[in-house]
């Protein structure tokens, strides 16, 4: 998977991701349509400025590639993605 | 029995608490009370390497309705390579044993580890689980390496058959599910259970950020840093069971947990610790050896009406012993005075047990209890739930040569000491946490030091408290909020380390692991993990060793009497002389024990202690808990007829007649519950113990009720008299004098008194050497004026390690001070300069003395600047040639490193406050008679400041302007905000009463001050003087003088 670090709209029910659109690094919009997640952990550091938290979703779209994403302040990003 | 519980989670198998030292932030109670609250019925503590938190583990258990576990994660080391952390959970008291054992293989290994060979040895009733992200499985399988994986699980298997589990965990990190369905696959393929157990490093989620910080503090690292040890988010916490079913989907795996806690479910009972076997004559019992000694005894110490007495009181001890299967405890006590004795080792019993005649007898305590009337009830009674103290005071020079003989004589497993927890307070966390946070060094010493006297005590948690100190340093940096949002997230109770208790020696018959594992202190003591309160709880009786730096000095000034002057001294049998109660009664006691600090001089005056009862009165008056309950000046004005005796109730007279009708020991408060409120000893003891421990008042409304009934009952006494007497027990609350331990204490003030009237010299080297008390080495010197004990000077060829007494040319014994006052000179370095004047004579210049002792140029610096060598070369001449020798050396064929330069500057010699500076510089202290105000004296005429000296005779409430050196500091809690500061100006001293306004108004000045000047209404004159402030100001000092600072 490449780095993207992109913010992205995610539409979902419940907890479960139905799809992802960003924008990748050339400047074109990017959709996942979600088939299953893969994994999903939880990141809390840098406490001592300002704190982040993070939880974040490896993700397989419905053409195989993976994305990982992460919510951070109700704010949607994928950090990386294949394909 | 643990019920099974379904597929919730309903045991926590894998806890740590702030005893991982670094790696867990809440207390056993916390994390107990945290389980019980989500509905846990069992949790095990399996703390990295240690136990130190099961006995408190157990008691919270108890009180929150929880079944406690208790084990241990204990890294083990497989090979050269691999270390793997297993977690052992004792299934049994002889389980706990074997895991005490291991844990005491793991703390005498350099690397703090258990090797496999060992662990295979030992496991005993031990459940094992094989480790989380660490562990065995988890770790090889990510490597791939599974058939050593195999090896390794068949070895354990065998091992710990049908007590060996799979550890399931999933701390929400990438790929932990599927790690978990691996390692579950990987158990079923190996045929074993799996087990679910989260880690738990913390009671709430919040509170990652300080098991982050902590974690930091112990890797040595910055926040900035990252590392794998580090929590990278919140699943540390205790886990609810939903949430701990939601991350482990696995039935099985909870349901193993809970089987897991009903098997090695078991109580940590007190069991009675059998002492070690007494050495008695051949053909004797251990009963009969101390009947024998004790009759002996009896006869020669005691005749006429008092042997009658003495001979009912021994009886009744003997049998209270026997009945309680105490008699080779007894006699081993005797066994370590009695070395102390035959190798001419001060010590003396003290405490509870100096009430006993038996301790008497045997020459472990010096205080009659027969004729002072001592309540042994207060030591030992037959229905006493915790195992006897026996405290006995050694000479603390020689402590460490007692402990090895008592490690000698009783074994190395079967002797130890107690631990004491050392609980963070404000200024070590914030050396902890502020590094951690990057804060610099110099910043967090600064931090440290505006805490002062004000806010250093305080636990971490009210950090907030000491804003003030905070704002000042740290400004409005970051990492201030950051700190202070740490700070107050450490439990109140949170302990850093374990480090020796001051004295306590457990000693017993069997291996003390039984007990608990055995680890070495940094400074290599054998240490229990246990506290003396843990240590009580599971029934081990201890004998406390306590280094009393009084009897080093009456020791060395007995020695110095006798170097001398040729006496020798029985410090047992001094005779009681009226000047020596003299020097008491006027307050004239800096050095002196127990009776030297502002408080007591002022109590001195009014007391005029004549006997040695008085003085133990004296002693015991200036102590928390009779300064609470209102005790001193009630007793004060009743001792000298001011006011009319009064007791609460006639009943009490008896026991309250010694002491005018107040509350003033320990056992005033025994004998009250037991004959007033009509407790039997066993409750008494209890009450006591809980009204003097009482936190929340309504904790011993219960008490009161009980109490006052009693007392209606078995005194008759009135609803208002019976709460009168309790309202003055409850205020009694703080720490108070044991009777018998007060007696003990007055023998050693009268000796150190009498040493200080009759041989004044030899007792003055004796304390500066061996720093009892609270006064620096600069306030004694200074003190050294008033008793006329002149300072020679410090000579290389004359100076040795310890002060001495030589005789000055006008005839006068005088001190002559050590090389080891200088600064940078060690013992050793002073010994090797006194061997080679020995060996090879007198140094005959600075140049010589560098090249026949070899020391760094900053200690030879030292010297010269202290004057090591003015019989020989002139100061500054001295500090220039040694400087010069540190010069890079002379080019070939001309000046070696060592020659004398060609030529030495013609330098100016030093005036005398040029001398004085330079003295303290090195040595704090100058042996030359003045003092640092001599140096500021014009200046001080010029503000309009009279001497102490003067104000001395200064009429009661006139005003004055003086001033002084700050030598003591203190704001005790007793004393509602008021300060109490000891001014110097020669060897007259005075105290500063501040008023909590001028404390607010002056903080900074009266934290910093060396030199205060102040406008002040004399409360008091003479060795009393005693000045209330009303203005202050401060006057930079010549030199560095530090004093006593308490709290």
């Amino acid at each position: 998977m490449q780095p993207v670090m992109a913010p992205a709209e995610v539409r979902t029910r419940g907890d479960d991701v139905l799809d992802v659109r960003w924008t990748g690094p050339d400047g074109r919009s990017r959709t996942a349509r979600i088939a299953r997640l893969i994994d999903d952990w939880d990141y809390v550091g840098r406490w001592w400025t300002r704190e982040v938290r993070r939880h974040y979703r490896l993700l397989e779209a419905d053409d195989g590639r993976w994305l990982e994403t992460y919510r951070e302040d109700g704010r949607w990003w994928v950090s990386r993605a294949n394909g | 029995m643990v019920g099974i519980a379904g597929e919730r989670l309903s045991a926590l198998l894998c806890t740590r608490s702030t005893f991982s030292f670094g790696a867990g932030t809440a207390t056993p109670t916390t994390l107990v009370r945290r389980a019980a609250e989500l509905g846990y019925r069992s949790l095990a503590l399996t703390d990295l390497l240690n136990v130190t938190g099961a006995v408190e583990l157990f008691q919270a258990a108890s009180e929150h309705g929880l079944q406690a576990l208790i084990g241990a994660t204990v890294p083990v080391q497989l090979d050269d390579r691999d270390v793997v952390p297993l977690v052992l959970l004792a299934a049994s008291r002889a389980g706990y044993a074997t895991l005490n054992e291991l844990l005491t293989h793991a703390h005498a290994s350099q690397t703090l580890v258990v090797p496999w060979s060992v662990l295979l040895a030992h496991t005993h009733d031990l459940v094992c689980l094989t480790g989380a992200r660490d562990g065995l499985p988890a770790r090889f399988l990510a490597r791939r390496r599974v058939a050593e994986l195999d090896r390794r699980i068949r070895e354990l298997k065998g091992a710990f058959p049908e007590r060996l589990y799979v550890q399931l965990f999933h701390d929400r990190l990438p790929w932990d599910g599927r790690r978990a369905r691996v390692l579950r696959r990987f158990a079923q393929d190996v045929g074993l259970p799996v087990v679910a157990a989260p880690e738990v490093r913390h009671a709430r989620a919040s509170d990652q950020r300080l098991l982050d910080a902590l974690t930091c503090a112990r890797l040595g690292i910055t926040v900035d840093e990252p590392h794998p040890q580090r929590p990278q988010n919140e699943a540390g916490a205790l886990p609810s069971p939903d949430e701990a079913q939601r991350r482990l989907p696995f039935p099985e795996a909870h349901l193993n947990a809970d089987w897991v806690a009903e098997r090695a479910a078991f109580d940590l009972l007190p069991e009675r610790l059998v002492p070690p076997r007494a050495r008695v004559p051949t053909g004797l019992s251990p009963a009969e050896h101390l009947e024998r000694r004790c009759y002996e005894a009896l006869l020669q110490r005691y005749q006429g009406d008092r042997l009658a007495e003495a001979r009912r009181k021994l009886e009744e001890e003997l049998a209270t012993i026997r009945a309680l299967g105490l008699t080779d405890f007894f006699l081993v006590a005797a066994e370590v005075t009695d070395h102390c004795r035959r190798h001419g080792i001060l010590a003396a019993g003290r405490g509870s047990a100096a009430a006993s005649i038996c301790c008497y007898l045997l020459g472990i305590t010096r205080a009659d209890p027969v004729e002072h009337d001592l309540l042994f009830e207060r030591f030992l009674h037959t229905g006493k739930s915790a195992m006897p103290d026996v405290d006995i005071d050694v000479s603390s020079a020689r402590r460490d040569e007692l402990l090895a003989w008592v490690e000698e004589r009783f074994g190395a497993t079967t002797e130890a000491m107690v631990a004491n927890k050392i609980t963070y307070r404000l200024p070590l966390a914030i050396q902890d946490l502020g590094r951690a946070l990057g804060i610099p060094p110099e910043q967090r010493a600064l931090l440290t030091r505006a805490l002062g006297r004000d806010y250093r005590h305080l636990s971490p948690q009210r950090a907030r408290e000491a804003a003030p100190a905070f704002d000042e340093v740290l400004g409005d940096a970051p990492a201030k909020e950051a700190l202070l949002d740490l700070l107050t997230r450490m439990e109140p109770r949170h302990t850093r380390h374990l480090a020796p208790h001051s004295g306590g020696v457990v000693l017993a018959r069997d291996p003390l692991t039984h007990y608990s594992p055995l680890q070495r202190s940094s400074g290599g003591i054998k240490l229990l993990q246990l506290d003396k309160d843990d240590a009580e709880a599971l029934g081990l009786i201890k004998l406390d060793l306590l280094g009393l730096r009084m009897l080093a000095a009456l020791e060395r000034a007995r020695e110095e009497i006798l170097r001398t002057q040729g006496q020798w001294l029985d410090l047992d049998a001094l005779p009681d002389d009226p000047r020596v109660w003299d020097v008491i009664a006027a307050g004239a006691t800096l050095g002196l024990f127990q009776i030297e600090s502002p408080s007591q001089v002022n109590t001195a005056r009014v007391m005029r202690s004549r006997t040695l009862k008085d003085l133990a009165h004296q002693i015991a008056l200036i102590r928390p808990g009779p300064i609470q309950s209102g005790t001193v000046h009630p007793y004060l004005r009743r001792r000298q007829g001011l006011e009319p005796v009064r007791y609460w109730h006639p009943s009490l007279e008896p026991i309250l007649a010694k002491s005018y009708g107040v509350l003033l020991f320990q056992e005033d408060v025994l004998r009250i519950a037991v004959h007033f409120a009509g407790m039997s000893w066993i409750e008494a003891d209890r009450f006591r113990k809980r009204v003097s421990g009482f936190r929340d008042l309504a904790d011993i409304e219960p008490d009161r009720q009980r109490f006052v009934a009693g007392a209606q009952r078995t005194q008759h006494a009135s609803d208002a008299e019976a709460n009168a007497v309790f309202d003055a027990i409850k205020a009694y609350q703080g720490y108070g004098f044991a009777e018998s331990h007060a007696w003990a204490f007055a023998l050693h003030a009268y000796a150190s008194a009498w040493l200080r009237v009759h041989h004044p010299a030899p007792y003055l080297a004796a304390i500066l050497t061996e720093e009892p008390g609270m006064w620096s080495p600069s306030t004694k010197r200074q003190e050294a004026r008033a008793w006329g004990v002149p300072f020679l000077p410090i000579d290389l060829d004359r100076s040795g390690v310890h002060y001495r007494v030589e005789r000055a040319s006008d005839g006068r014994w005088a001190i002559r001070p050590p090389l080891t006052a200088v600064k940078h000179v060690s013992t050793e370095l002073a010994r090797a300069v006194m061997c080679e004047r020995l060996e090879h004579g007198p140094y005959a210049s600075v140049q010589q003395a560098m090249r026949r002792v070899v020391a760094p140029v900053d200690t030879w610096e030292a010297l010269a600047r202290a004057g090591a060598f003015d019989a020989t070369t002139p100061r500054r001449d001295a500090l220039y040639l040694a400087r010069a020798a540190a010069a890079p050396p002379a080019p070939p064929g001309q000046e070696g490193l060592f020659e004398p330069p060609a030529d030495v500057p013609a330098f100016a010699p030093l005036d005398d406050g040029e001398r004085y500076v330079w003295d303290h510089a090195v040595a704090r202290f100058s042996s030359l008679e003045l003092h640092a105000l001599d140096l500021v004296r014009d200046q001080l005429r010029e503000l309009g400041a009279i001497t102490l000296w003067q104000l001395r005779c200064a009429a009661r409430k006139s005003r004055h302007r003086t001033a002084g050196l700050v030598v003591g500091r203190q704001r005790p809690g007793t004393a509602k905000g008021f300060a109490f500061f000891v001014l110097e100006d020669g060897p007259t001293r005075g105290q500063l009463i501040i008023s909590p306004d001028l404390w607010e108004q002056h903080r900074v000045i009266l934290r910093d001050a060396s030199i205060l000047i102040a406008d002040v209404v004399v409360e008091d004159t003479g060795y009393q003087l005693s000045l209330r402030a009303e203005r202050l100001f401060a006057l930079p000092a010549p030199v560095d003088v530090r004093g006593y600072h308490y709290a």
